[in-house]
């Protein structure tokens, strides 16, 4: 079906695909604009009248990332075969079609709206669309002659579509709402990341953190617990601690992941008070190893397989690590500074992947087995000997049955506590989240309904139950000259009672820029018991109410010169306020050693974010700047763990096949106490450098690359959380291949 | 019959808080007397854990800061002086902190690692040394650090001093440690009575007296006179809904001199604790949970010797009756009274914010005043 010709337009366009990295540096221009289904084609690039072939290129319309494995149909004619995938990497998933092929496009994948399309409108006769990216007239391809139609597709698990930069350098106006960034894993992977919790770190507005091995993070002024973690949309956070645990997913799991500050009570529902961090899973085989300072090392591979109508792909990952790094102790009752040795600090993480995937139906299995040394705080010696065990199982069915997608997940989390000189102590914890969810379209409205039930038992004699439900519709307009997204959604929660939730955006575009707000409210109900709480002693658990989100305001826009400009440059900011009522925090206590609603948070800040490219250079550099505090009482408390200041910056110099990159990261002082502000309780600002060369290289139809990096380079003394010290200056070699 | 021994280490720890010792007090420590307190001084165990000192009138407050929440966990602390002490349990690195109210500084000193030291107390030194005792849980030992002139100091340990020693206190020129008898290296489970240990100066073998009627991990001493008043908290299971009343709470009075029992105190029905205080007013204050299920807190206040209630109590209760501006009842804890009567105490209120209240000998509420966060033991300075 495919000639010689199309073969060479094909390794141009894989070329040019992966020589962008993550970035498609695509005009585009909204036809047939509709928030279910917009197919985009380029004006400006309507200058080859003598294309040979067709490129169709599925994208995100909310994120602009490309959607895997869509099936496109025109006419009779189904693709992809194998051959006719021009971009199956993580930038781009595009399929050739004969130029001469004629009919009514139909483009389909498993959560998102069904793009349909008559001929007339995706190709009118006579005219050939034609899209040709900046720098593609490259001398391999200089004589090839392509159209590119770009198909946006409205995905069904983000209710509220979000305006989302996909490249570090790049912001892409899109259709959105929000303040949003996503980083794909193969870019990640360039800069040295092999862990999700580093991946989340290289985002910007994210603050993560680690002490015993786990990663969480907070955002946009918030606590960690007032943060959802989601997984194609799926909530992955435990509703025993209230957290989602990023270390337990493999990288290699996932395609991207997106960081989205703000309540998002449409698209996370209950638990997304101060942002979602959305993790998109991958396709494609892959392999990698990578060896690193104090034992670390780390394997994973995912293999996929297509044929005809379905894909399967079954992954795993391993790794271990003695994570024995020296660190300098400055608090101890010396009063000198100490050079120690964490022990007991050791990690050996076990992951398995499954996904199946036809154009109707989507199974994702994920499990992890996780064992940790749970190093105690330095100058404690109490935990020298402490082990925990983690067991998760993450299961998600999902089919299409013409406009509704319905949802089945399972989610189990097992947490084994060990004090072998205290067994008394050894404690076990079962949480278990089934939850059942549909979704469709009616008449513009996007309505979206489920139930749940979450689970908690405990060797601790901790039995508890929950039930519940929702119910949310949304929409999306265009009037008055601006795109009007709103919504509403209720929660019916056992114990809780039914809590509203809405949201509503509104955004006007220009051609390089744009200018919104966005207004929601949202509520977070409580978390189950602790199960993390290690001890035989059984907590007197208080009644809470769900703690709500009265007000979540953003004032964003954005800004970005032309493509073709001498330096491309964009900037990016959003004034942003919340205010919770019945906040739920936990204040240590006696023996009501529990969360409790103990007041009023208040926070506002403001988020800013600029990129500069010029050639084989490119910087993205964030800052944000939060005042959280809770009102309880007499006190006013800042959020933990949150500084008044924090940026990052990431800079990428490409010089042929080997990426310089530097990613710098700023964070200030910050409380570690859920008391009032005193410098006596604040960790010291902290600047950190982590350095990374890559060198990428063509393998067969893929490609292979090696990394080595240096992080901490410049081996700043640090905790990311107090009293738990981060590895000093470290280095690491890293291997992927692509087949 | 369980046989003692003796095993005394010392080591030196050099040391350079030169400025502490003059907190402690160049002669030990002598008691001051007085019907008013200068300051109350609240102890914040938790969150921010440091030391509010509440002067007797006015509204400021001052605040000495001891460390990382994550690196102390006292329940309980001791004044002399101008000099605060207390311990860290083997949770939150097995640490003595000794603090100098006048200059706000504070001196942390290791213990060793996982002895889960129970409480510290300030001793009577010799020879210009300030001495203080911690008692170490899960050694079954007692260490005694000596702060000398130059501010270096040095620890010595007695051993075989019962499974779980809670509370030590000189007598006559003589140690005597209690033993909570409990396996506190564990569970903290009571393993029987609790005893108290003499340790004679001169050696020699130790002399045990058992306590029968106190059970419980936590012990705590009070002395007038020739006579000490062990109060134990009693033994309660945790583990399960709803909780289970082991053993209540009581306090044993012994005659130091004639080394004898004289009388065990026991607390009411169905509450639990017993964290006593002597008052400026001569009597003993002990401060305990109502019940199981509500956690409320009460004050019992004692005439002594004998151990008889007193004060102005609810209706057929022995504890106070205390109340607020608006005449409802008042649960607070740590409650100790000054010389003209009025009874001091603490209450965390939402977000462990920590008040100090002071109520009238009638029971009513004449001053309340914020004292920090996290508040477990209040102590006049």
């Amino acid at each position: 079906m495919i000639g010689r010709a199309t073969t060479r337009v094909m390794a141009s366009l894989r070329h040019r695909l992966f020589a962008f990295g993550h970035s498609l540096a695509l005009r585009r221009a909204v036809v047939g604009s509709s928030t279910a289904a917009v197919a985009a084609l380029a004006p400006a690039a309507l200058l080859h009248a003598q294309a040979m072939t067709r490129a169709i290129c599925v994208v995100d319309a909310a994120t602009n990332a490309p959607v895997l494995y869509a099936r496109v149909r025109i006419g009779d004619l189904t693709l992809p075969s194998a051959d006719d995938v021009i971009g199956r990497s993580a930038d781009a998933w595009c399929v050739l079609v004969p130029v001469r092929a004629r009919g009514a496009l139909e483009v389909t994948r498993i959560g998102y709206v069904p793009v349909r399309h008559s001929a007339e409108v995706w190709a009118p006769e006579g005219r050939a669309l034609v899209a040709v990216p900046p720098g593609a007239e490259t001398a391999a391809n200089a004589d090839a002659r392509h159209d590119t139609v770009f198909v946006h597709m409205a995905p069904l698990a983000a209710a509220l579509p979000a305006n989302i930069t996909v490249a570090l350098s790049r912001a892409v106006a899109g259709a959105g709402t929000r303040n949003a960034v996503t980083l794909s894993t193969d870019s990640a992977r360039a800069m040295g990341v092999a862990s999700t919790g580093a991946l989340a770190a290289m985002l910007p507005y994210t603050l993560p953190r680690s002490a015993r091995g786990e990663v969480t993070l907070s955002l946009r002024g918030a606590r960690r617990e007032q943060v959802a973690v989601t997984l194609d949309g799926v909530p992955l956070t435990d509703p025993s601690t209230g957290l989602a645990d990023l270390a337990d997913v493999p990288l290699v799991a996932l395609r991207a992941v997106t960081v989205s500050p703000g309540s998002d009570p449409l698209g996370a529902g209950p638990g997304a008070a101060g942002g979602v961090l959305a993790l998109q899973s991958g396709g494609g085989t892959i392999a990698s190893v990578r060896v690193a300072a104090f034992g670390d090392v780390a394997t994973e591979a995912a293999w996929s397989y297509t044929r005809h109508d379905v894909q399967l792909r079954i992954g795993g990952a391993h790794r271990t690590a003695r994570n024995d790094f020296p660190f300098t102790n400055t608090a101890s009752t010396t009063g000198t500074s100490r050079e120690e040795t964490r022990v007991n600090n050791d990690v050996s993480r076990s992951n398995a992947l499954v996904q199946l995937q036809t154009s109707r139906a989507q199974v994702t299995l994920l499990a992890s087995h996780t064992q940790l040394g749970l190093v105690g705080p330095v100058n404690v010696r109490d935990n020298d000997e402490d082990r925990s065990t983690t067991t998760r199982l993450f299961v998600r069915g999902t089919s299409q049955i013409g406009p509704t997608m319905a949802s089945a997940s399972v989610r189990t989390f097992a947490l084994g506590y060990r004090d072998p000189t205290r067994p008394q102590f050894n404690t076990d914890a079962h949480a278990a989240v089934a939850e059942v969810d549909a979704r469709r379209t009616v008449a513009g409205v996007l309505l979206h309904a489920g139930v749940g039930a979450d689970r908690l038992r405990s060797s601790t004699d901790v039995v508890q139950d929950r039930a519940r439900g929702f119910v949310s519709m949304v929409q999306a307009r265009r009037a008055l000259g601006v795109e009007w997204t709103g919504g509403a959604r209720a929660d019916a929660i056992q114990g809780s009672g039914v809590r509203p939730s809405f949201s509503l955006a509104v955004v006007r575009r220009r051609a390089s820029a744009e200018a919104g707000i966005r207004l929601a409210q949202a509520v977070r109900v409580p978390t189950l018991y602790d199960s993390y709480f290690s001890s035989p002693q059984r907590l007197t658990v208080r009644a809470l109410r769900p703690e709500r989100v009265v007000f979540d305001g953003e004032l964003h826009a954005r800004w970005s010169s032309s493509d073709d400009a001498f330096v491309r440059v964009s900037l990016e900011g959003a004034l942003v306020q919340r205010v919770t009522r019945d906040a739920i925090v936990w204040f240590p206590g006696n023996f009501g050693w529990s969360p409790a609603n103990v007041g009023t948070e208040s926070m506002r800040g403001a988020e800013g974010r600029a990129t500069v490219a010029r050639g084989p250079l490119d910087i993205s550099v964030w800052g944000t700047a939060y005042d959280p505090e809770l009102t309880s009482g007499t006190l006013r408390i800042p959020t933990p763990y949150v500084p008044s200041v924090a940026g990052g910056a990431i800079s990428r110099l490409r010089l042929g096949a080997l990426q310089l990159s530097a990613a710098n990261r700023w964070v200030g002082a910050r409380p570690y106490t859920a008391g009032p502000r005193d410098p006596a309780f604040m960790l010291p600002a902290v600047a950190l450098l982590d350095l990374s060369i890559s060198s990428r290289r063509a393998l067969g139809r893929g490609d292979v690359m090696l990394v080595a990096s240096l992080d901490n380079a410049t081996n700043r003394a640090w905790h990311s959380v107090r009293g738990f010290p981060a590895p000093g200056r470290s280095w690491s070699v890293a291997l992927t291949i692509r087949p | 019959m369980i046989a003692f021994r003796f095993n005394l280490t010392s080591f030196l720890v050099a040391g350079a808080a030169v400025s502490l010792l003059s907190a402690c007090g160049d002669d030990g420590f002598a008691d001051s007397p007085s019907l008013t307190p200068r300051s109350s001084v609240v102890l914040d165990g938790f969150i921010q854990p440091g030391l509010t000192l509440v002067p007797d009138s006015g509204a400021s407050t001052q605040r000495i800061v001891l460390g990382a929440p994550n690196e102390f966990d006292a329940g309980a602390f001791e004044i002399r002086n101008d000099t605060a002490v207390a311990a860290s349990s083997r949770g939150a690195g097995d640490l003595l902190y000794i603090a100098s109210l006048a200059g706000g500084n504070v001196r942390r000193v290791q213990m060793p690692a996982r002895s889960n030291p129970a409480r510290a107390r300030l001793l009577r030194g010799t020879a210009g040394q300030a001495l203080v005792g911690v008692p170490l849980r899960d050694l079954g030992a007692l260490a005694l650090v000596r702060i000398g002139a130059s501010g270096s100091f040095t620890t010595a340990f007695i051993g075989d001093l019962g499974t779980c020693p809670a509370d030590v206190f000189q007598y006559d020129g003589e140690l005597w440690v209690v033993d909570a008898n409990a396996t506190c290296a564990s569970d903290y489970r009571s393993s029987g009575p609790m005893r108290l240990i003499r340790i004679p100066t001169g050696g020699g073998a130790p002399q045990v007296i058992t306590l029968d009627g106190l059970r419980g991990s936590g012990a705590s001493v009070v002395v007038q006179g020739d006579v000490a008043y062990i109060s134990a908290g009693g033994e309660a299971d945790f583990s399960s809904f709803p909780y289970r009343l082991v053993a209540g709470g009581a306090i044993t009075r012994v005659d130091l001199r004639t080394r004898t029992v004289l009388g065990t105190r026991t607390m009411p029905a169905g509450s639990y604790g017993a964290s006593s205080r002597l008052g400026l007013d001569g009597q003993l204050h002990v401060s305990l949970y109502e019940d199981l299920t509500n956690f409320r807190s009460r004050t019992i206040s004692y005439r002594l010797p004998e151990l008889t209630p007193t004060g102005t109590r609810m209706p057929s209760r022995d504890w106070l009756a205390l109340r607020d501006a608006a005449g409802e009842q008042v649960s607070c804890g740590s409650s100790i009274a000054d010389g003209t009567g009025r009874l001091h105490c603490i209450q965390n209120r939402t977000g462990s914010a920590t008040f100090l209240m002071i109520f009238a000998p009638d029971g009513s509420l004449v001053r309340e005043v914020a004292a920090g966060q996290g508040g477990v033991d209040l102590r006049f300075r």
